[in-house]
């Protein structure tokens, strides 16, 4: 039994500072209330750094409260539902027509009724239409609303320099001036925009190629392929890998890209809890044993679906045990480092370099140019014969047109600049200075008493806010004090927990961050956001109950 | 919540209106139209109304309750004592 601060525990889960866990198991302790004893991982050591993730639990009042709000306004939303019917009220949103009254009802759903009578509420907040680059500060024009936000209107100010903690830009590669723009200037006064084809047809250029050998050096691996759009290299490509008789074990808390990209593949997808390596390893252990559902035969394949890092709760993936799992039972691996490229590890390789592991292990290396390289598209990355079939048979290589010309310049020199291979440290710089901002942005909003979510090392920081009604009022008064805020409610997150969702980026210097987290301060204490009761609770010896599962066939 | 009002606070009706202004927030009074508002403050108020009634007519039976559970200093205990045959 060794001390050491922080270190993993049997199950790769640590005990956070503060707070108690949510999804840890712990194998049992009895000495482990009150002190703080660490092992580290039976399973020979995977983790070579502490891993600190936490995830404090919802306070009961709050959770009261926030099912007070929402019966409150279900309650005046079903008053107003019943006042449009009977048309004593007018009728803003989409309606079926008149001839059309007695047909099956189109809106009566749940989510047609939380849009109409909760989002249109807080509409304000989302879609404001920004007119500047989006770097650490951003222009963003004013609109208001005279009909409680069903339409708005521009009033015709621009509200200048308001700080940015919503753009994924975490290296701070969206510029309007240096060098990147320079290169993409110069290959726009080249190349022009348009590619006009796909990258079958006409649309291969030979910034292309080289974009895709850089990509393949900069991950480490033996080729990669780029494409027009990250969302579609998940959706279109999944589909071109895995098909029927295939089983897809995908996180629960997976983007829906990776879902879309599963249920078009027509394979079996089960759902494993989020993060939770028995819950994964129990569905290995199934389908190993039982095969397919009725025929009993042996799966064809079995993919793993994970993120390197899951935007909505902040938290980093468990790798170094996935990788053990996946050797073990001859599964393959599907990363998707959309938001981790670039944002982890020490020359900001993602993370795989984050973990100290080999690029060779994970099967499929996906990610995206749009959030820490400041372009458009993502990318898959992989062994060679993996990356020729796709170039013949992804539905995205076939169909989609090829990435514009600028964009790939800009992707080739911020990836290069990252690398260190045009000669200055300034990539370098910036992967360390992200990893500075993230650090000191969770410690002071820890320090602060808000709930925070997720990893320590993860520059996306979720902040919870839980009540509705504090989701319009947070981003409206951080608007007001020129900070620009994303708020993300249902149904992005379940529906009690809704959370403000800061993204650092390396282009903030501490003064913009120490503005910031004042202004952030100043809002908690008016809106009571201080939720956290920085309490060291016993670990529970929780045990592990059955995983849920969905099966899709057909 | 462990929330402490660091804020600076510039009067008691300042105070008052930040109180309100939680109420607001806590039952989803700010999203609402202003006719919704009234509702919601009318069924607020007739709620509370209605408690501190039932407070003051029932002021008597709610002491003893709490004497008989709290065994308030001062009072000796009913004796309550049950003769069986």
């Amino acid at each position: 039994m060794e001390r050491a601060g922080g270190e993993a525990r049997a199950n790769g889960c640590s005990v956070a500072a503060h707070g108690a866990l949510r999804n840890g198991y712990v194998r049992g302790l009895p000495g482990a209330a009150g002190t703080q004893i660490h092992h580290i991982a039976h399973n020979g050591g995977l983790y070579k750094r502490p891993f600190n993730e936490a995830f404090e639990e919802t306070p009961m009042l709050v959770a009261v409260l926030t099912y007070v709000g929402y019966g409150v306004l279900t309650l005046f939303g079903y008053l107003r539902d019943f006042l449009r019917q009977w048309k004593i009220e007018k009728c803003h949103h989409a309606t079926e027509r008149e001839e059309q009254k007695d047909f099956v009802p189109l809106y009566q759903d749940f989510e047609n009724f939380y849009t109409r009578n909760l989002y249109m509420r807080i509409r304000d907040s989302w879609n404001r239409p920004i007119c500047s680059v989006p770097g650490a500060k951003v222009d963003m024009m004013e609109r208001v609303s005279h009909d409680y936000n069903w339409t708005f209107m521009y009033t015709g100010r621009v509200i200048k320099d308001v700080i940015n903690m919503g753009s994924y830009n975490y290296l701070g590669f969206a510029q309007n001036a240096g060098i990147c723009q320079e290169a993409a200037a110069k290959v726009l006064s080249r190349y022009g925009a348009g590619v006009c084809s796909t990258r079958q047809e006409m649309g291969n250029l030979d910034k292309h190629e080289d974009l895709e050998k850089l990509v393949a050096r900069f991950l480490g691996v033996e080729s990669a392929m780029a494409y027009g759009m990250g969302f579609a290299t998940n959706s279109m490509n999944i589909p071109a890998l895995v098909g029927k008789g295939c089983l897809i074990l995908s996180d629960e808390l997976n983007h829906a890209s990776l879902v879309l990209g599963a249920r078009l593949s027509g394979a079996t997808i089960r759902i494993f809890k989020h993060n939770n390596m028995q819950s994964l390893e129990k569905l290995l252990k199934d389908a190993i044993v039982h095969g397919q559902p009725r025929t009993r035969r042996p799966w064809k394949k079995i993919l793993i679906l994970v993120e390197g890092i899951y935007s909505m709760e902040g938290s980093i993936v468990r790798l170094p045990e996935v990788i053990a799992l996946k050797k073990k039972y001859k599964s393959y691996l599907y990363l998707d480092e959309a938001h981790s490229i670039g944002a982890l590890g020490p020359t900001g390789r993602g993370v795989v370099e984050y973990f100290g592991l080999n690029p060779g292990d994970v099967d499929i290396m996906m990610g995206t140019f749009t959030k820490s390289f400041g372009g458009a598209g993502g990318y898959i990355g992989g062994k060679k014969e993996l990356i020729d079939y796709l170039r013949t048979y992804s539905h995205s290589a076939v169909y989609a047109t090829s990435l514009s010309p600028p964009v790939v310049e800009q992707i080739i020199t911020s990836m290069k600049c990252i690398m260190g291979e045009d000669g200055t440290t300034f990539g370098k710089e910036c992967v360390q200075q992200l990893a500075e901002n993230t650090r000191y942005f969770r410690r002071r909003l820890k320090e602060m008493g808000f709930i925070i979510y997720g990893n320590e090392d993860s520059p996306v920081v979720p902040l919870m806010v839980y009540m509705p009604a504090k989701i319009g009022a947070f981003g409206r008064e951080m608007l007001k004090r020129n900070i620009g805020v994303v708020v993300v409610g249902f149904p992005a997150t379940p529906i009690v927990e809704s959370r403000a969702r800061f993204c650092v980026s390396a282009a903030h210097t501490k003064e913009i961050l120490d503005t910031a987290l004042k202004e952030i301060n100043e809002v908690g204490d008016l809106l009571q956001l201080k939720y956290s009761r920085h309490r060291l609770v016993p670990l529970l010896d929780r045990p592990f109950d059955e995983t849920t599962y969905e099966e899709t066939e057909d | 919540m462990a929330g402490q009002m660091k804020m600076k606070i510039k009067s008691t009706w300042e105070y008052f209106y930040w109180l309100y202004w939680q109420y607001q927030l806590i039952t989803c009074g700010y999203l609402l139209d202003p006719w919704e508002k009234i509702i919601l403050h009318s069924f607020t108020i007739s709620v509370l109304v209605m408690m501190s009634y039932t407070a003051y007519t029932y002021a008597l039976h709610i002491c003893l309750i709490l004497k008989f559970f709290l065994y308030l200093p001062g009072n000796e205990p009913e004796s309550d004592v049950y003769i069986m045959k």
